[in-house]
């Protein structure tokens, strides 16, 4: 277990450079970084630093750069276990470049910015105990995902199936907002709510929305299939069906995947003739998908 | 991706809020989105007065600009005008009366430093994180925009507005005069242009994006409003919340590019996105 504290770096890049425009301070932050994390700044990070942001201490991008290069090498070092504090919305944090699937299970305590776990290739959990940007696990390949609080826009962007992976699955407990799974090409999101035009595009994946009814599912779709509650509107391309025997088989298979993360008490009996299921997310609920409906491609529509 | 902020004070009727506070802590919060300029526009009614403030840029032999202020009554604001838009090294900032418009090239916390940000209070505000796109960096390029056409209206632009030659042209058949190459510039002069026609601000909303093409969200405000707007496909983000208040300042409503910046300053209950084409107004009490 590793434990690694953003304000640590921030009181390090500090400490080690008060006007930090000036070359021999960032020479002096490079190796007292390299002494506490053994990593190494680039020398085109300080260039853009203090381009952009005037100097280096400051600079979002360095504590994107070495919070994802500290966690590359502890990775390499074989932890799978890791935990991020003080993240304060950084943007694209845990965008890794493995070529195979890295195991590791990773707590985010508070919120992440902009294409957290983009790329991403992994098995285990990644927890965000607070809320999330857009591009959420954007092209993402494989792992799970669960989101305490609230994800922006394009949650599951691009989600991938290959022949090496089947995509993500995501939970975001507290709602996404729009285009939520947008051209998908497979994995799973569950929602609490899910905004405009969600499944936009989608060629292959399930979207599933267990909060209230959304606006514009599915336009342009032409593969996978969009759960939700009965009075969703849907956008074109995408039309409504009443859910069969193999949707119920499907939903619990979805389910499955976060069976303890919403403490789904009756899963194993759940089907068309049992269609009622105990759920706790942020609080405790029955829903019965009696109540939902499916979105899935218009076979007539004109592509 | 530019970065937008806006609030507005819900103190009924208790009206010198640390405003300027707020909207930078937005502002800093979402410098990662843009650092080519950054700009506020603050209300305050205690600054209203029966004259207005003129504000222009004039470039120095230096290459730096410098602000001049006129202070004009009524019935002299059109003279005023006239004599800036004849001087070609002059270009226009701001037509003023409760309002304050502060804005520079550069980062939000410079921005701070030069002009105290954070000691300004008033009712409501808007903020503006700026990467340049379609117009260069200038300090008369960034945001607020605001108009010669009428006083006190700022807005704030993320996206683009892809028809803005089109809205432009048209507006200056209709006689009205832009200042700058931004397309941002063009929903503070049609937003003018209709409160001037037919003094209804949410129908001079509705009416923009009915006639404007592109993706975009933006934050105007006017001496008793403020609105965010996305455009009729949502396709750029906008989120609001509420702040419900403390013993250090009254609950406020606050509207931004991303979360992050309603989390920085505690806006996270009754959180909304607007709904795609449709105004979302808040009025000051």
């Amino acid at each position: 277990m590793y434990t690694l504290d953003i304000d640590e770096i921030r009181a390090l890049a500090n400490d080690a450079t008060s006007t930090s425009s000036d070359p021999n301070e960032f020479d002096v932050l490079k190796k007292k970084l390299h002494e506490r994390f053994q990593v190494s700044i680039p020398e085109g990070l300080k260039n853009a630093a203090i381009e952009k942001f005037g100097d280096v201490s400051s600079a979002p991008i360095l504590y994107e750069n070495l919070t994802n290069s500290i966690l590359r090498k502890k990775i390499e070092g074989g932890e799978n276990n890791i935990t991020i504090k003080n993240p304060r919305a950084l943007y694209r944090i845990g965008v890794f470049g493995f070529s195979e699937p890295i195991n590791l299970n990773l707590t985010i305590e508070g919120n992440v910015g902009n294409f957290f776990g983009a790329f991403c290739n992994f098995n285990g959990t990644w927890t965000v105990k607070g809320h999330a940007e857009n591009g959420l696990a954007d092209k993402g390949y494989c792992g799970k995902f669960v989101i305490d609080g609230l994800a922006t826009e394009l949650v599951g962007q691009n989600n991938q199936a290959t022949n090496y992976s089947h995509g993500v699955d995501i939970l975001v407990r507290r709602g996404c907002m729009e285009r939520a799974m947008a051209q998908a090409r497979g994995g799973n999101l569950v929602t609490f709510g899910a905004g405009f035009n969600s499944g936009l595009y989608m060629s292959d994946g399930v979207l599933m929305n267990l909060g209230e009814p959304g606006e514009l599912f599915g336009a342009g779709m032409v593969g996978g299939i969009i759960y939700t509650k009965q009075g969703t509107t849907t956008g074109k391309g995408a039309t409504i069906k009443k859910l069969d025997e193999g949707d119920y088989e499907k939903i619990k298979n979805v389910l499955r995947t976060f069976e303890r993360d919403l403490d789904i008490a009756n899963l194993d009996a759940f089907s068309k003739t049992n269609s009622r299921l105990d759920i706790t997310n942020i609080k405790h609920e029955e829903i019965d998908f009696k109540d939902f409906e499916k979105i899935v491609a218009d076979e007539n529509a004109v592509h | 991706m530019c970065g937008i902020c806006g609030l507005m004070m819900d103190d009924n009727g208790l009206r010198h809020s640390s405003v300027g506070s707020i909207l930078q802590d937005m502002m800093e919060s979402q410098q990662i989105r843009a650092q080519d300029g950054a700009g506020i526009a603050i209300f305050d009614k205690s600054n209203a007065q029966d004259s207005f403030k003129i504000k222009n840029f004039r470039k120095e032999e230096t290459s730096d600009y410098i602000i001049n202020e006129v202070r004009t009554s009524s019935e002299n604001v059109s003279e005023n005008l006239q004599k800036m838009n004849q001087d070609p090294e002059c270009h226009f900032f701001s037509f003023e009366n409760e309002m304050t418009i502060i804005k520079e090239i550069g980062l939000a916390k410079d921005l701070d430093k030069k002009f105290g940000i954070r000691k300004m209070n008033g009712s409501h505000g808007i903020g503006h994180l700026r990467i340049a796109t379609s117009s260069r960096v200038t300090p008369y390029n960034t945001h607020p925009f605001s108009t010669t056409i009428l006083p006190d209206i700022a807005i704030v632009h993320n996206g683009e507005i892809t028809n803005y030659n089109l809205l432009k042209d048209s507006l200056e058949l209709e006689g009205f005069t832009f200042h700058t190459d931004s397309d941002s510039e063009v929903i503070a002069v049609f937003l003018a242009s209709r409160i001037l026609k037919h003094g209804d601000i949410e129908k001079a909303h509705r009416e923009f994006v009915a006639k404007a093409d592109g993706p975009f969200t933006y934050i105007a405000a006017t001496s008793d409003s403020i609105a965010i707007v996305r455009d009729k496909f949502g396709t750029r983000k906008g989120i609001i919340g509420y702040n419900p208040g403390t013993d250090d300042h009254p609950p406020f409503w606050a509207m931004a590019t991303d979360l992050s910046a309603l989390d920085v300053v505690g806006a996270t209950t009754k959180i909304e996105t607007p709904h795609p084409g449709k105004p979302r107004i808040f009025y000051r009490n």
